[in-house]
């Protein structure tokens, strides 16, 4: 699993790429709690390069979801392949976060 | 196809791509791969973190068979008794703070799976699945 960051005006953006299951939830979970142990209370994480996820990947957004939150900030999610996506929705998790279709919509 | 992973977590790595040349060798959509992957990786997942109490190194050992329109999964291995299938059902309602964290692994897979069967025998777990293609 591999991450890159930017910064938009209204998000810190962190892309993901590659797999997102028990053997690489740590490296992510460690990635993101560093973003908001910074401060950042507007993220957004682009999963278009994300190919897999399991509820390991889930459970990791989960936590930061309630981090975040208890800062009066927020994780938002876009750019989600099908598969993914159904993930989410099986897990209710479509009702938890915001998800944008695009990048585009997110940022605009 | 018959493959073995050890309990150690990078095992998920070997799962993936053995499952990639099964799928390719049977003709399997990448929909359906997506779909044994994570049943298959969320019950590989549990027996490693939860299976085993000591820190022996174990076998999981996993065959897939393609008949038909089904693909038959068989996954054995000899940690302490688990089955799958008394898991309660979790709560998928609810805000980020009520929700809780974990319990979706199982959940998946009863989601993804057209059958499961389990059976405890030769103080082995015995996990039968069932995919429609």
């Amino acid at each position: 699993m591999q991450f890159s960051e930017e910064r938009t005006d209204k998000y810190y953006v962190l892309n993901i790429s590659g797999r997102l299951d028990a053997s690489t939830s740590s490296a992510f979970d460690e990635k993101l709690s560093s973003i908001i142990d910074s401060g950042e209370k507007n993220v957004l994480i682009n999963f278009k390069e994300l190919d897999y996820i399991s509820s390991m990947g889930l459970r990791v957004l989960l936590q930061a979801a309630k981090k975040i939150k208890a800062n009066q900030g927020s994780i938002n999610l876009c750019e989600m392949k099908d598969n993914i996506l159904e993930v989410f929705d099986i897990a209710g998790f479509t009702q938890v976060f915001k998800i944008y279709k695009t990048y585009n919509e997110a940022v605009a | 196809m018959k493959f073995t992973l050890k309990n150690n977590i990078s095992e998920l790595n070997k799962l993936a791509e053995e499952l990639e040349r099964f799928s390719s060798e049977n003709n399997i959509s990448k929909d359906i791969l997506f779909d044994i992957n994570l049943s298959l990786d969320e019950l590989v997942t549990n027996i490693i973190s939860y299976g085993f109490e000591d820190k022996a190194e174990h076998e999981i050992v996993i065959s897939l068979d393609r008949v038909d329109d089904c693909i038959n999964i068989t996954m054995e291995d000899d940690g302490k008794e688990f089955n799958p299938l008394n898991e309660k059902e979790p709560d998928l309602e609810g805000s980020i703070d009520e929700r809780e964290i974990g319990g979706l692994g199982i959940y998946f897979v009863k989601k993804k799976m057209n059958s499961l069967d389990y059976e405890r025998a030769k103080d082995k777990n015995i996990l039968k699945l069932v995919k429609q293609i």
